[in-house]
């Protein structure tokens, strides 16, 4: 019998079977979709996200690959809101700095080294550092819900801030200018490897570099999730002070993901940078930093996926809707996030889901 | 249950819960003024009061929830008043706080797997065995917050016990309970007491302080008014006089 | 410049902005205050005030009464908006961030649809005041002063009113309000109209000062939310206390070194107070002084 911590499935379907005990390290009570049909399913997804670049043209995998950059930004989101109920309205700030670090490393060490490795290292480094420090100030600080908010939001708008005033020659480090207001410019694109052995990424390149990141973040994170240290998380998400009294250093644990997430969303900065060879201030300000907790709150918070679909539907909505010169674009996504939190609060996923099972019945949990 | 009885031959004479002159203050108001309280390593002490006494601030502060004005806070000997919440609770102290606090969108065995999963990687037996304990077996895979009040109030002791502590604090436990739900929760209490943990009942319903408790300290205005086994306390006069005060 | 001048500059400097902090955010003080709701469309519910001012003073109506036309549009707005949606959202603090974000997207896109990206502006009153080097534009000492008067005006109401009462007890213990027989329910609404209205004044006194464009509000919108959470709970107290801090400090910064410095050691300041005071510093002085 498979009995995980009470929930039940299926066991009717050998295939199904089999699947199901191979992807049952990557199950758990609180990870969303949890049945043979699912994973079916995923790698379906997966199979047809491989051939996609064979089968489009070179502008819509540009425009796919612009879209999958922000996704991480999103988990980054998920991981310490929706999991550890950590909101941060300033995810953009480690966004930001991700992208600069890219772009200055790159920039100064990609005729020496040949390669990016380091500059993509270090954009995940720099950004988790800052994020531990800021982490170790709040949550040692003992500082949480709202507060953890405004204080997110206003390191990043005074990185937005800062960032903006360092136009002229004399705002460089290295061979790499910070560009000001305006931004940096000539951001290399990603050139894996180092000295002789170097691949530079093409478009598809790209394409799957991040698409193999993607993949295995989100059976990383779910492995994690329903691990030991994923439950304290959700202890610490439901019901903070309680799990402390059970001998958890909740200020410990925080610290911990809001500085992976950090890294998280440096890597999504620097992704972002090298595709469009360029950054600039607003990514850092008040306008982004809202997308992201639009893109999750409409997607679902609580699910890995709610915040992978919820960013690709939502960016390529505002995509086409700004392409095509509508004023009503923005006006539509503001009653669109009033209607989610109001009618979907748990998010489009995790409710279609949680209908889902409703209608065949399963466990609970699932 | 050998372990519990291991520990209680381990503990010498020492008290396993001591405070000296604790103070607390909220702005102009006392809540806690300069208790002395010594608890020896078994048995069931309460702790009673009118409202506003101090009792709920007094075990805050035992745990670290608050930090204390002054005074200092003994455990087993160490002195913990400096120590995070965490690491009391590490050391052996467990509490139940007055409102119930489980893990409502989980399941009954997803509550007690996580203060277990800290303690044992073979936990899935220990869950068992503390959900027959606190009546909850047949419920395990229910969603708690679809579980009655007395239920989860069980669950939550269970929860605080499952990390096996020497010191464990109760901040009445028989709150929104039936009669019969009370006296179950007696049983409960009694047999963790006997199984060695020392235990602080903090209550308003007398006859559940009759039921179980050995001995008894009244609160006052943040003082340790009165204190001695049930039977005298019930016949104080003095006491009689500070409960019918606040009525 | 002289000595004179410069403390003039720096005086100037601190009374407009602490006029500026604590007109802006004492709207946004009353409502999260008692419903601990972050309105993220608090800019714009200024917006909404600046624009029925600057409608009204179009049609040739006197500056002040188009301010308090500004206030009731913004309160009539308000209190749709409580009813449709935030009442839904009480005690959920990070939900209501997020619906009010949406909300703030509606209506900016819904100005600019409607009225296009510019609109005419007010014109500033009072002129400027001039002490030998040092001048200044009279209208933003003037705004110190009314904003002095509005946090009196709030004492009043507050501890002067049946409404009063039953606000800060509902603002203290709404369980324990309800038990007494207090119509929490009708406290919010009433609470969250009174916010807006003053939030819609906020937007008519500034009116003369700034573009009449839809996005007026993000401008105002950190600086209010700062202030905010450093003042605390109390409201008046801590919009008080916050806008003078603040202002102190943005003022110091400014004149010391430049105005983005100025805006960098607001934010410093606001990270730094809430550390170190998580309750705000109302909480902090209450315990002090004891009140």
């Amino acid at each position: 019998m498979s009995e995980k911590d009470g929930t039940i499935r299926d066991r009717i379907d050998p295939l199904g079977d089999r699947l199901g005990a191979a992807f049952s390290t990557f199950e758990g009570p609180h990870t969303f979709g949890n049945s043979p049909q699912f994973w079916s399913a995923f790698l379906l997804v997966i199979a047809f996200a491989a051939i996609y670049p064979l089968v489009t043209n070179s502008y819509a995998l540009l425009q796919t690959t612009g879209l999958l950059v922000w996704v991480f930004l999103s988990l980054s989101l998920t991981l310490i809101w929706g999991y550890a109920g950590i909101f941060s309205f300033g995810q953009t700030a480690f966004f930001g700095l991700g992208g600069y670090t890219f772009g200055v490393v790159g920039i100064n060490l990609v005729d020496i080294t040949g390669a990016t490795t380091v500059a993509l290292i270090a954009a995940v480094v720099v950004p988790a550092l800052f994020a531990a420090l800021l982490g170790y100030f709040m949550f040692y600080g003992r500082i949480s819900g709202v507060y953890v908010a405004i204080i997110t939001l206003a390191v990043t708008l005074i990185l937005a801030l800062l960032f903006s005033r360092t136009a002229g020659s004399e705002f460089a480090i290295g061979d790499a200018q910070l560009g000001g207001y305006n931004g940096m410019t000539g951001i290399p694109s990603i050139q894996l490897g180092g000295g002789p052995l170097v691949v530079e990424l093409g478009p598809s390149g790209m394409y799957y570099f991040i698409l193999v990141l993607l993949v295995g973040g989100y059976l990383l994170a779910r492995y994690v999730l329903q691990s030991d240290y994923g439950y304290i998380m959700i202890g610490i998400r439901e019901a903070q002070e309680r799990t402390e009294m059970f001998g958890y250093d909740i200020r410990r644990v925080k610290l911990q993901v809001f500085t992976v997430a950090g890294g998280i969303a440096g890597l999504s900065g620097a992704l972002y940078a090298s595709v469009g060879g360029f950054i600039s201030p607003p990514v850092m300000g008040l306008a982004f930093a809202a997308l992201p907790v639009i893109w999750v709150t409409v997607g679902g918070r609580e699910a890995l996926l709610g915040a992978i679909l919820g960013t690709l539907g939502l960016r390529a909505l505002e995509n086409d809707l700004a392409a095509s010169g509508s004023e009503f674009a923005t006006l539509f996504l503001g009653g669109l996030l009033m209607i989610a939190v109001l009618v979907i609060p748990d998010g489009v996923i995790p409710t279609a889901l949680r209908l889902w099972n409703k209608y065949t019945e399963r466990g609970v949990g699932e | 249950m050998s372990t519990e009885q291991a520990r209680s031959s381990e503990r010498g004479s020492e008290p396993i819960l001591e405070t000296r002159g604790l103070t607390k203050e909220f702005g102009g108001l006392t809540a806690v003024d300069s208790v002395d309280y010594e608890l020896q390593s078994t048995g069931i002490r309460c702790i009673i009061g009118p409202n506003g006494a101090g009792k709920s601030t007094f075990f805050k502060l035992l745990t670290g929830r608050l930090k204390a004005d002054d005074g200092t806070i003994l455990y087993d000997g160490t002195d913990i008043t400096e120590m995070e919440p965490h690491e009391r609770v590490r050391a052996g102290i467990s509490i139940k706080y007055q409102d119930v606090t489980v893990y409502p969108d989980l399941t009954a065995r997803e509550n007690l797997r996580i203060p277990i999963q800290r303690m044992t990687d073979e936990y899935d037996d220990e869950i068992t065995e503390i959900l027959k304990q606190v009546q909850l077996h047949g419920e395990e895979r229910t969603r708690v917050g679809d579980l009655s009040h007395g239920q989860q109030q069980w669950l939550e002791i269970g929860m605080a016990t499952a990390i096996s502590p020497d010191l464990l604090l109760l901040d009445e436990p028989t709150a929104g309970m039936t009669v019969d739900e009370t006296k179950q929760t007696g049983e409960l209490i009694q047999s963790l007491a006997d199984d060695g943990t020392a235990v602080i009942v903090v209550e308003h319903d007398i006859n559940f302080v009759r039921q179980i408790a050995e001995t008894v300290t009244v609160l006052h205005n943040g003082s340790i008014f009165a204190e001695g086994p049930v039977e005298e306390i019930e016949e104080n006069e003095d006491v009689q006089r500070i409960y019918l005060g606040e009525d | 410049m002289s000595l004179l001048s410069s403390t003039l500059d720096l005086l100037t400097v601190i009374i407009s902005g602490f006029g500026s902090l604590v007109i802006v955010s004492l709207g946004l003080a009353i409502i999260f205050g008692m419903m601990e709701i972050i309105n993220l469309a608090h800019g714009e519910f200024m917006m909404v005030g600046a624009y029925a001012t600057a409608i009204a003073y179009t049609e040739g109506i006197p500056l002040i009464v188009c301010v308090l036309l500004g206030g009731v549009a913004a309160g009539v707005m308000g209190l749709v908006v409580e009813r449709l949606v935030l009442q839904h959202l009480y005690e959920r603090p990070v939900d209501s961030m997020v619906a009010t974000w949406g909300l703030s997207l509606v209506l900016i896109q819904s100005v600019l649809i409607v009225f296009g990206p510019n609109f005419a502006g007010v014109d500033t009153p009072f002129g400027t005041v001039s002490y030998g080097a040092y001048s200044a534009s009279a209208y933003q000492l003037v705004l110190g002063g009314v904003a002095v008067a509005m946090l009196g005006v709030l004492y009043l109401i507050f501890h002067y009113t049946e409404y009063g009462l039953h606000a800060r007890a509902t603002m203290q213990d709404a369980e324990s309000a309800r038990s007494l027989g207090i119509d929490t329910s009708r406290v919010y609404m009433v609470t969250f109209f009174i916010g807006s209205v003053v939030t819609g004044i906020a937007g008519g006194l500034f009116a003369p000062v700034i573009s009449i464009v839809p996005t007026l509000g993000s401008s105002f919108i950190i600086e209010a939310f700062v202030t905010v959470i450093v003042g605390g709970a109390s409201v008046l107290l801590g919009v008080a206390s916050g806008g003078l801090s603040l202002s102190v400090i943005n003022g110091v910064a400014a004149q010391g070194v430049g105005a983005l410095a100025g805006r960098v050691a607001l934010l410093l300041t606001a990270i730094l107070i809430i550390r170190i005071y998580p309750d705000g510093l109302s909480d902090y002085l209450e315990g002090r002084l004891g009140w």
